[in-house]
């Protein structure tokens, strides 16, 4: 008899066949084992939870997770990320209008801070992975303008500076990105680096990479070799470019002065100004930024717009319209908007078991709903506060 | 009778009882025909009946032989007599102080009376009965009364077990702890207990203590034990009167009931409309509470009646916050850039708090839930304010450092002016802040007598003044303060402006002011004595404008002046070159050295004059104090 009662007061089958307490508080979380991204869908997973397979995770899904996160998972020892709905409705657009040759479509995530929008846009990224997509991600292209690297003058676009040390970083992540389909790819012109030294048409977007990992000097001008081929369209395959904190590229203030590059100046020549670096100045953002206009085919972008990068004028910000500005806003228009929202109860309640069951939430009291539901509140349905908090609590 | 009640746990009680005890024994077998029996040692009894028998002689003889035996005899009797005097002594004095502590008269104190008094006031030290066993059956585990409630504990845990069984056996349901309310109350503390168990307890035993109760308590019907519960429990008695909480009101268009009250803490003030049978919607001025409050603490304050009573994810919110800005006298922390906006945060989400415990409380279906939460303190305003804002400290009551620009005003002007002029850029406008500061660097760098600057220089020069002149200390101090110093020439003579005061004057200082009106230290003195002279504030406000510009100016210029870096490169510290620079450009009508080979000639002759101890002195930061928004940057660019 106490068997059954026990039976009774923990468990209930659910009409989604998944374990609910009928008391309340925490029970099993809600898991698919479709664990590949192309393959989920609207109807039937949005809320649940996967597993990401080892290679996309390592590829590419990885890239996109705050470092806490990456932190958590190799904690627990597991791995499960949630099937949200602005992913996936992307992921349906880029299905239905991109590729084969059609314009580029453009995608901005918007959403609070930590709402999740570059685990969407990881999502999104995955999936075209799968389908063979070439990939162009940036993820921290905010802080490149934090804190100069090797910053010098560009010989390849006057007036403007060179980050090399980004450059042969980007170039080398880009590499490990896509590092089935980048052997087969081949130049369509010729690239000459200087009056002695080119690369002839034909020979294999590797050896242009190779050639500017040896030589830092002229990484910047692969990439936007590299991006200038990709928008000529002769690329066999689509092309995803994901651009994360993409507001940056407008902002009119950076972190870095041009006093690394300032010289003695040359006889009748006006002295240089101390002043910051912008956006337009770097070739390497530049480069990216000619790749989120809308005159190239066979791709898609997908941007997000984050408070994080913001100026601090515009921290509390988080709408497109805002944290782009004017100028930002004209380039990219027109974009799809697509909200990263709070989580919903179901989702906040997945995610609670989840954190439960996976041990990162311990104390007796996170089990109770009572604890279920400050815990709720006190995130405010906000992914990477819950985060936060669940470790506290 | 406190005596009884008060005195009898402690050991030096005991003590004190054994004593009393002992004295009342001696004194119940002091009368005389006993005594005589019982005074002798019960170990010896038989020498001195034999030394009575026998003869003389042999006695001597033998009183020879035995002699060490017979002083060591002598010597215990004679301690044995005086203990025994010693102790009826007490005894009466005791017997007094009984007498006098029962309101009788010593001759009425009989030994009935006496034994009845005992056991009346010291009723735990008997802890023997009759037999001279112990009463209490855990006497010998040292802290009986600490291992009794143990024991009760477990008595009582299984009692409750055989109950639950009970109700188990009958196929009933056990009913859960409803009756048992612990919300308003919690545990006695550690010196409660002692208090309670007149035992010390340490802190373990304290502990296992409280884990066995809270056993107790977590048992399905420990409703039952309530009272042996509450024994060892504090209720809070709230001290909030019944406030007049707001009432339901109804939705016209949906029905929906609601409640609207409001809130404040410190400068900050909320009002919020809170609807039941909501689903945990909750914006503040229109914003997602997040947002609105990105500290957690913030939150955890928000949801906390919310949490006590609960009702969290049952209503929906809508707030509106505001602070109103205090009346503050212009200072430097009034200034607050964005990155600073979280700093009235917390007193926004206390209004908040107390906003949305009053909105709840009528929404509540029991008393009980009422009382909780202002039991917890939540429905009681916070009345306190904070206190107003003092120039050169940090807060109202944390002092800082001296800043730059007071320790050069003690240095050359003494510590009352220094007061004097912070009392005056607490109340002054802002013409005469800028005033006061221009003043300070103009004095201290293009004075005409800087040898004479130092304060303690202008008292020590008044030694060797004639008595007419200078009769006191206090005279000396005050003539320095305002500038003044002593001539060997004989003459008072202003270190700033070099005037020789006129001699047989009465008032030195209005001699000053009479003779150089337009000295810009007898200004400033007079400004900061707080003087109301139209004439001296309609000077200050009239040099507003120039002052701004050329102390605008000479901040500018100290800071990018390449002969002032370029003097720094022959090892002369920064600040005497800022000092030379700074005394060039108030000289000179406003223009700095445009050699450095004149800035290190100038830095050398003042270094010769000047006391080294002013030459430390920063000026860019006294001139950074002059408009406070300036010195304020951009504190963050990236986050």
């Amino acid at each position: 008899r106490s068997i059954a009662n026990w039976l009774l007061r923990r468990r209930q089958l659910s009409p989604f066949g998944a374990c609910v307490n009928r008391r309340g508080g925490a029970s099993a979380a809600l898991l698919t084992d479709e664990s590949a991204p192309d393959r989920h869908s609207l109807d039937r997973h949005v809320g649940l939870l996967y597993r990401p397979e080892e290679a996309d995770w390592q590829a590419v899904t990885r890239h996109f997770c705050r470092p806490e996160l990456v932190r958590l998972f190799d904690t627990l020892g597991q791995r499960a990320l949630m099937v949200r709905r602005p992913a996936l409705e992307i992921g349906e657009r880029l299905a239905e209008h991109a590729g084969d040759g059609r314009p580029c479509l453009r995608f901005v995530l918007y959403g609070r801070r930590g709402s999740g929008k570059s685990l969407q846009m990881g999502h999104v990224a995955s999936a075209c992975r799968r389908r063979g997509w070439l990939l162009v991600t940036v993820h921290n292209a905010h802080l490149w303008m934090r804190h100069s690297r090797e910053l010098h003058e560009s010989a390849h676009r006057p007036g403007m500076f060179d980050t090399a040390g980004y450059g042969c970083i980007w170039l080398r992540h880009f590499y490990a990105m896509n590092q089935e389909i980048l052997p087969g790819l081949r130049v369509t012109k010729e690239l000459s680096w200087n009056a002695k030294e080119s690369t002839p048409a034909g020979s294999s977007w590797k050896e242009v990479i190779d050639y500017a990992l040896a030589r830092p000097r002229y990484s910047c001008a692969a990439v936007q070799f590299l991006i200038d081929e990709i928008k000529l369209g002769s690329l066999p395959m689509p092309t995803l470019v994901c651009f994360e904190v993409a507001n940056c590229l407008w902002w009119h203030r950076s972190g870095i002065k041009n006093d690394a590059i300032r010289r003695t100046p040359l006889q009748g020549e006006e002295p240089p100004w101390r002043a910051d670096i912008t956006a337009k100045q770097l070739t390497l953002l530049d480069a990216f930024k000619q790749l989120l206009d809308s005159d190239w085919n066979n791709g898609a972008a997908v941007m997000s717009v984050s408070p994080q990068g913001a100026l601090f004028d515009r921290l509390r910000e988080w709408m497109p319209r805002k944290l782009l500005g004017d100028e930002g806003f004209a380039y990219l228009d027109p974009f799809v908007p697509v909200y990263v929202e709070p989580y919903g109860p179901a989702e906040m309640s997945n995610m609670l078991n989840w954190y439960t069951e996976s041990g990162w939430l311990t104390s007796e009291a996170a089990a109770t709903d009572a604890g279920r539901a400050e815990l709720a509140f006190l995130s405010d349905g906000n992914a990477g506060e819950l985060l936060r908090i669940a470790g506290e609590w | 009778m406190l005596l009884g009640a008060a005195g009898c746990c402690t050991r030096g009680c005991q003590s004190a009882v054994r004593q009393f005890r002992s004295s009342a024994a001696s004194a119940a077998v002091a009368s005389p025909r006993k005594a005589q029996q019982q005074q002798k040692p019960p170990t010896s009894p038989a020498p001195q009946q034999q030394q009575q028998s026998e003869d003389p002689k042999a006695a001597s003889l033998r009183a020879v032989k035995v002699t060490s035996a017979i002083r060591a005899y002598l010597k215990s009797a004679e301690n044995y007599d005086k203990f025994i005097r010693m102790e009826r002594e007490n005894f009466e004095l005791g017997k007094r102080f009984l007498a006098s502590i029962l309101g009788v008269s010593v001759a009425d104190l009989t030994q009935e009376n006496i034994e009845k008094a005992i056991q009346y006031l010291f009723p735990s030290a008997l802890q023997c009965d009759y037999t001279g066993r112990p009463n209490h059956s855990m006497f010998y585990m040292k802290q009986p009364n600490f291992y009794q409630l143990l024991s009760d504990i477990a008595w009582k845990v299984e009692q409750l077990k055989r109950k639950e069984d009970e109700h188990l056996r009958a196929g009933r349901l056990v009913p859960a702890r409803t009756n048992l309310d612990l919300s308003n109350s919690h545990w006695l503390d550690k010196q409660q207990i002692e208090k309670r168990l007149l035992e010390t307890v340490s802190d373990a035993q304290y502990s296992q203590a409280i884990a066995a109760l809270e056993f107790l308590v977590a048992m399905p019907l420990s409703a039952e034990e309530s009272e042996f519960i509450m024994q060892y429990r504090n209720v809070i008695v709230g001290t909030a009167t019944e406030l007049p909480l707001p009432e339901l009101q109804f939705d016209e268009a949906t029905q929906r009931p609601y409640s609207e009250a409001y809130g404040q803490r410190k400068w900050a003030t909320a009002s919020c409309r809170l609807y039941s049978g909501g689903i945990g919607r909750f914006t503040v001025n229109g914003e997602s509470i997040l947002e609105a409050f990105p500290l957690l603490a913030d939150r955890e304050a928000l949801a906390s009646p919310l949490v006590v009573t609960g009702m969290l994810g049952k209503v929906d919110i809508d707030a509106t916050v505001t602070v109103s800005s205090p009346e503050q006298p212009e200072g430097r922390l009034r200034v607050r850039t964005r990155v600073d906006d979280v700093a009235y945060m917390a007193s926004q989400a206390g209004a908040l708090r107390l906003a949305i415990a009053r909105a709840i409380a009528c929404h509540l279906p029991t008393k009980q839930l009422r009382d909780r939460l202002r039991m917890s303190g939540l429905l009681t305003p916070d009345m306190r304010l904070p206190e107003r804002f003092y120039y050169g400290q940090d807060g109202p009551r944390a002092k800082v450092m001296e800043q730059h620009w007071q320790k050069t005003v003690v240095r050359m002007l003494g510590p009352n002016v220094r007061q004097q002029i912070c009392n005056r850029l607490s109340q002054g406008d802002s013409a005469q802040r800028l005033f006061i500061f221009g003043c300070i660097v103009l004095i201290l760098t293009a004075s005409t007598q800087p040898q004479m600057m130092l304060h303690q220089d202008r008292i020590s020069s008044f030694s060797s003044s004639p008595a007419s002149l200078v009769n006191s200390l206090a005279v000396a101090e005050q003539l320095a303060s305002n500038g003044l110093f002593y001539d060997a020439s004989g003459g008072l003579i202003c270190f700033h402006c070099s005037v020789r005061l006129q001699s047989g004057s009465s008032d030195p200082l209005q001699q000053h002011l009479h003779q150089r009106p337009r000295c810009y230290l007898q200004k400033l003195l007079r400004l900061a004595a707080g003087s109301d002279d139209k004439i001296l504030l309609a000077d200050v406000a009239a040099d507003h404008d120039r002052f701004d510009r050329a102390l605008r100016r000479l901040h500018a210029d100290l800071k990018s002046s390449t002969s002032v870096q370029f003097a720094q490169t022959f090892g002369l510290s920064p600040e005497l070159l800022q000092f030379a620079a700074t005394r060039h450009f108030m000289r000179n009508g406003g223009s700095m050295p445009n050699r450095a080979g004149d800035l290190i000639e100038l830095a050398h002759e003042c270094s010769d004059q000047v006391h080294p101890s002013l030459l430390q002195v920063q000026i860019v930061h006294i001139l950074a104090e002059r408009s406070p928004n300036e010195a304020v940057g951009v504190a963050a660019f990236f986050n």
